[in-house]
Formats: C-alpha cells, structure tokens, sequence
C-alpha cells in the first residue's frame, strides 16, 4: 500500500530536535528523507553516544528516537568535493530543511536564494532559533535556551519556587517541528498546482510563544505580566496534585464542571460537600479551593494514585496520577495501542522508543529505526546520483563522501 | 494587506475543544477556511478566563480571542435532527472534519466517520480524545492536567521536593493538536483531490509523550528521570544561573560552546588544568563548575550575557517574563505581534502565525468570530438555506 508523502524528496541538512522531527514524521508517512551528515560534522545529538566508556555516533538514545525511518548520507560539508554532490542531492530534492545557525546555510552555498537558482521549485524551510532577521537574528541557540527566552520557563513553576526552573523538557521543539510539517505540506500542495517553491522562516521562539497565545494576551489586551501560579487554574477547582501513598506518587483531579463536582462528592462519600449550596458552582468552590485541596489529600494520602484514579473514574471523574516511564511500559492502555515501539538496532540494540501519535484509520506509519552514521551513502550514490561505482569509490577513498 | 495563504481551497469543520482549537488555528493561519461550529449557547471554551477588561463576556474570553483567529463561526445544535441534516450537507463542501467528543457520542447522533463517509467518501475526520479511541481507559474522563500527568512531563518540571507542577497552558493537549494538524495535512496531501479520506485518531496522552524527548528511550532504558537544575547529565553545561538583574540560560552541547564558555568567563586560570576540557569530568563536577560560574555571573546582566555570550557564539539566552519577550527588539523587529481589530474588544496586539513563507504569505485576515457571525454568509449565501427556513431553524433554536 503507498503512503501518503511517498514521491518527496527530503533533503534534510538539519540537526538536534526541530527539523530531525519534522523530517522523522514524513518519513514515517512515506517521504524520502536523506539526511546529510558526516563525522566530521555529526548531528550533536549525535554525541551523548557512549559505548564501553567510549564515544559513540551511533549510540545516542535521543538521535536514535529523532531520526527513525530516514536514510544517512555522509557527505563531507567541509570539501569541495562533498559539498558539490550534497548541491547534486539538493538539485533532485523537493524539500530543504535545515535548522543550522543563520550563517551555516550560505557557507555552504546552499541557503534558499542560492538554491532556487538551480532548483527553481524548491521548498525550502529554515528553522532557527530566533528566526531570521532582527538583531537575534544569527544567534545561537537550543530548545533549552528557547523555553526560558519566552516566558515559559517563568511561567512554569509555584509562586513561592527560589527561581524558575521549569522542565526538563522542549516542548517548544516539539510544537515548531509539527508546524513545519504542516507548513512545508501545504508549500508542496501549492508548488504542485503552480509549479512555484518558497521559503518558509519558522522562529522555534514564535512557535514555542504561540502555544501560549492566550496566556499573551492577559499582557497586550489586559496589561497584566502573567506570574507563575503553579497547579492552580480558573477554570476547574478543586484541581491539582495530591500525594498519595508511596515515593513520590501523586495523582490528579481536576473539577471542571458541577457535575464532576457532584460526581467528586460522591466517589469520597462526602454528603456535607455535596449539599453545601456554597460548593455547588465552580465560583464558590474556587473561594475555598485550599479548604478543599486539604480534605482531598487526607483522602488521597492513603491511597494508590492508581486506586484513586479507578475509583474516581468509575464515577466519571477527571482525573489520573503522574506517570513516570516504569508506569508507561506496565501500561495497558498503552500497551493496546502501541504507545511505546519496540525497534532493534544494530549498536543500541533493543529499545522502547514512542510510537507515532498520528493513528490512521487506513494509513499506518512505517517506524523503522535510526540509521548508522553513512548507512546509505552508497545507495544514495547510486540510486538517487547515478554515480558509477569507480567514482564512488574515489570519492570515498578522498573522504569527500562515506565517513 | 490580507493574503489568502497556501491553503485556501481546503475548507475544515472545526467542532474541537481545547484539545484541537491550537492545531486548527495554524491550519487557518496557513489559509484554510476554517468553520468554527458551535452549539448556539457558544462553545464551553468562550468561557475560560480571564476576560479582555476582566469582563467576562461570551465574546471578550482571551482564550477564545487567540484560538480562533481566522476562523469563521456559525451556531448548530446537532443534537436535533434539522442540524444534523445542516451538518451532514456542510460536510459535503468540507475536507476536513475535527472534533474532541467522547468517543462514541458522534456514532449516537449518525454522525461518526462511517456516516460522514457515505455522504463524503473524501472527508477526512480528525478525532482528538484524552485516551484514544481504543484500548481500556477509551471511555475515562481527562482534563488539561490529567493528560500531561499520565503523558509523563510533569515528573520532569520543577523542583525534585516539591510537588510535581503543571505547565502554564495545557500543553499536553496542544501537542494533541498540532499532531492532529500534521496528521490532517499528511491525509490531505496523501489523498489529492480525488482519492479517499482518512479517520484520524490521536490521544492527548500519546501526544504528551512525544514531549519528552530526548529522554524518553533513556529513561524507558534505566529508568532515570531527568530532574531539574541539578541534574548531573547537564554537567553544568545546561544551567540556569542567576545574575545581577536576573538569570539566564546556558545551553552548551558541543565542545566550541565549552571553549566560548571558557572565554566568557574570562579567567583561564581557572580552567588551566586540562582536566575540565572533558566533558565526562565537567559532568562529575558539575556541582563546583556551577560554583565557579555563579561568581562570575551573578555580576552582569542579563543582556550584557546574552550579547557577550552569543558574540562568542555561545547559546546563552535571558530568561524572560511574557512581557519582556513581547518587548524585546527580536520580537518586535519580526512583527510577531500584529494589530487586529475585535468588534467588541477593539484593537489589541496578536501573537501572529510563528512562520513567515514568502511565496504564499500569511496575514490575519479575520479576529475571532462573534456567535453565530458567519451564519448568514454560510447557511443562506453558500447552502442556499432560504428566509422562511431559517427563520423556523432559529425559532427551534436549532442555530
């Protein structure tokens, strides 16, 4: 059965999270990913690989989850040699996607405008940091660094933390690499109907800011700097997280409507809660949600975070406990629908990686694993290039392609 | 000046909650005609506080102003049989269908894929749920929070004894979204304009997970849960530090980026021994690098770090408060908050679409619908729906 991006072209110039996610998820949906890397200069989420004590490109747990399904093609950016066949690849591509700094792109001579000179219909995304332009424009920077630049790491903590800490986790990367998808999908359906490429300029800051649009505009309409509240919200109380029996076992409950109220009261028998006309809508309950939180976590505190969440459930309840990764592998609901794959690899070996969420009622996605640093050089070479083998012999015998 | 955008032949139905409105959104900042459906007392989300002016008012919620500009809305009550007819005859002119009900409550009015189907075969129908359309928790209740604690990332936020925190949005619920938009453009470049359509099924958990990247296969492999600031595989290269005015971020992966740290520091005395040149050593002693380095920067600023830092290439960035980030030059010199005008709210600065494409340009064309603003473009100008009938359709309260 084909897929759906079957018949595009990939070349992927990318590294770390943002454009390696993006190209994972159309490869997973069919496209042809070839991603351009070398020794010399490896993807840096390349580097945590370890083997023995010793380093490792082909070990990283985290470029292993991010590049699944593409093709490597290792191809010397710092020779001659191999950047006029990266051009070649490029020339026979539909898409570019790279997240380099600014500057990297236009050494090389392949940013947009010097690609669209030999392939007109190119679509082109560059990802950076900052996006392009403005005087952050050529600066560097991580997820990690992006999360705290727009206010997300501010935002995310309790009131009364020493200083923001926030997560441990990117998801800014992880929402601008889907809306690349979704961008450089739409740039193929025009370029297919008119026969015009474009460049896309996606800001991974802008993208991380726009999952938080609403939370902008208390600042620009209401002129009021959001402050970090913790688990504490408007529109549901009482909500939260509340200890249960364990170590650092919490689960959560969230009352959003006079109906889960009602249904609260009853799961934890408490008949005084359910006829004080006080508690019964949302506005009464949140002017006594401490009171509230406080009973709730005497019930909760004897419990199984995954008691409470079946007892509370079976009175329709929102609610659920903070999983971590041990709970995801004995999972069961999970399990049945493949929330977490199972993909051998020639150095990590046998792995749990996460499925992809996108579930088709007839499309499946094909998730195969990472590849070895220049895995598929030759192959690329071969079938994309039509290089002989002589010269492909040469070129690797140069180092210019193969290492 | 308003552009169409790349997509403006492609028409969605969009009767999704908080688990879908953000990846609709993009959609529509990508030009999609986007139709916010909503029951004719307006949708639950109008209601989310706070209000533009503290007024809580159907129209003036900020939620409901950010989530749906560039959308058009109209008012339907599919649970009667009239506005499931009028839905059924929407989806006739529509690619995209998305909708966040309980499992199972579309297939009890007849209005589940298999019957979208018969009227569309090229309908691609995006269901965004809590827990999936399968496996035992299917028919469990979720919420915001719910859906980023069993996703796992709340184990990963904030301080290791304090109680596990939530993010300020809920942003398990938005990667749901926005893989539901990515799930929808892979269908509806896949399908052409012929082919046949797809049912979409994404779980809000599912999605959460995706978000913990790159941690997920380690922690899945030993078991170790990356903690906050003091946790060792940062090796002090991946630290907030406070300074004079504030704090900032440094984010050092490569071994250029501990050589710009070096020389930020500016005293190479202190790492003459080459011992701190690897990265395994820098790991094990994070505690005195960490040391080392709050004495000197708990002197300059934050902008003084972050042009100091990132002249030497460094990625080294201020820790800011929404404010700020909407203040800083960056920002401001990108255009990423425009002017729009709300009919009720007046003009106010928008967080705009987070990509610029120069072939296909983007631009706000609309600000959230008002209730029931599109109804007369859309049931009498486009379905033909004439005077009498609709008249009788809004005396049933239908629409």
């Amino acid at each position: 059965m084909s897929l759906p991006l079957e018949g595009i072209r990939v070349a992927h110039l990318g590294q770390g999270a943002v454009i390696p996610e993006l190209c994972r998820v159309m490869a997973e949906f069919g496209a042809d990913v070839i991603k351009i890397e070398s020794q010399v200069y490896p993807d840096f989420m390349r580097r945590p690989g370890r083997l023995d004590g010793e380093l490792n490109l082909n070990n990283s747990p985290g470029y292993n989850e991010a590049n699944r399904n593409v093709r490597s093609f290792a191809a010397n950016l710092r020779s001659e040699e191999g950047l006029s066949i990266v051009r070649d690849l490029v020339k026979v591509s539909d898409v570019v996607a790279e997240n380099n700094r600014a500057y990297v792109t236009r050494s090389w001579g392949l940013d947009y405008d010097s690609v669209k000179e030999f392939n007109s219909k190119i679509v082109y995304i560059s990802s950076n940091g900052f996006g392009h332009g403005g005087p952050a424009g050529e600066f560097a920077a991580f997820g990690p660094n992006l999360a705290p630049y727009l206010g997300l790491v501010y935002l995310w903590g309790h009131p009364n933390d020493e200083y923001p800490m926030g997560a441990t986790i990117n998801h800014p990367d992880h929402i601008a690499g889907k809306v690349g998808v979704m961008a450089v999908l739409a740039a193929l359906d025009h370029r297919n109907r008119t026969g015009e490429g474009q460049f896309i300029d996606m800001s991974q800051a802008e993208a991380g800011a726009s999952m938080l649009g609403e939370r902008f505009l208390e600042y620009t309409i209401n002129g009021n700097d959001p402050k970090p509240r913790g688990n504490e919200v408007d529109y549901a109380a009482p909500h939260g997280v509340y200890p249960c029996k364990g170590d650092d076992r919490w689960c959560v409950i969230s009352i959003m409507t006079d109906q889960h109220w009602v249904s609260l009261c009853e799961a934890m028998s408490r008949e005084d809660w359910k006829k004080d006309v006080e508690l019964i809508n949302l506005n009464g309950r949140l002017n006594r949600r401490d009171e509230l939180n406080q009973e709730i976590t005497k019930w909760t505190i004897d419990l199984e975070p995954e008691q409470v969440m079946e007892i509370l459930q079976s009175y329709r309840v929102p609610s659920g406990y903070v999983q971590n990764s041990q709970d995801h592998i004995a999972d069961v609901h999970l399990k049945s629908r493949g929330g977490y794959v199972e993909l051998d690899h020639p150095v990590a070996g046998l792995k749990l990686y996460p499925g992809n969420p996108i579930r088709f009622s007839r499309t499946k996605a094909i998730i195969g694993r990472a590849p070895l640093i220049g895995e598929h050089t030759y192959d690329v070479c071969r079938d994309v290039l039509g290089i002989s083998d002589s010269e492909i012999e040469r070129l690797t015998e140069l180092k210019s392609i193969g290492y | 000046m308003t552009t169409k955008g790349p997509l403006s032949r492609y028409r969605i139905l969009d009767l999704s909650d908080m688990k879908g409105d953000l990846g609709t959104l993009y959609l529509a900042h990508l030009g999609a005609d986007v139709i916010r459906v909503e029951h004719p007392h307006g949708h639950s989300t109008r209601w989310i506080p706070p209000f533009a002016g503290n007024i809580p008012h159907v129209e003036r919620g900020l939620y409901h102003l950010y989530r749906n500009v560039n959308k058009r809305g109209i008012t339907l009550d599919i649970e009667t049989s009239e506005g499931q007819d009028i839905l059924k005859r929407l989806v006739k002119t529509a690619d995209v269908f998305v909708e966040c009900f309980q499992p199972g409550y579309l297939e009890s009015l007849k209005l589940g894929y298999s019957d979208l189907k018969e009227v569309n075969s090229k309908i691609i129908m995006a269901s965004i749920t809590d827990w999936g359309q399968s496996g035992p928790r299917r028919d469990f209740e979720g919420a915001p929070i719910v859906a980023m604690a069993m996703s796992g990332a709340m184990q990963m936020a904030g301080f290791s004894e304090k109680e596990p925190c939530d993010a300020p949005n809920a942003m398990a619920y938005d990667m749901a979204a926005v893989y539901a938009g990515t799930g929808i453009m892979i269908a509806l470049y896949g399908r052409g304009d012929d082919g046949e359509g797809e049912w979409l099924d994404i779980s809000a958990q599912e999605a959460g997970i995706a978000g913990l990247f790159p941690w997920s296969v380690p922690m899945t492999t030993y078991g170790t849960v990356p903690g906050g600031n003091d946790f060792p595989v940062r090796g002090a290269l991946m630290l907030i530090y406070k300074c004079k005015d504030g704090y900032v971020k440094i984010a050092g992966n490569v071994p250029r980026h501990w050589e710009a740290q070096k020389e930020l520091i500016g005293k190479p005395e202190m790492f003459e021994d080459k011992v701190w040149d690897d990265q395994l050593f820098r790991r094990e002693n994070a505690d005195t690098l960490k040391i080392m380095y709050d004495e000197f920067i708990q002197d300059r600023t934050m902008q003084d770090l972050f042009i100091a830092g990132q002249a030497l290439g460094l990625p080294i960035t201020p820790l800011q408060s929404l404010g700020s980030f909407v203040e800083s030059p960056q920002t401001k010199s990108r255009n990423f908050f425009q002017p729009l005008n709300h009919q009720i709210v007046g003009e106010y600065e928008y967080p705009s679409a987070p990509l610029k494409m120069n072939g296909t340009p983007l631009s706000l064309r609309k600000s959230a619908p008002l209730l029931g603003e599109d109804n007369n473009d859309i049931y009498s100008v486009e379905l033909g729906i004439d005077a009498d009938e609709l008249n009788n359709l809004r005396s049933k309260g239908v629409i």
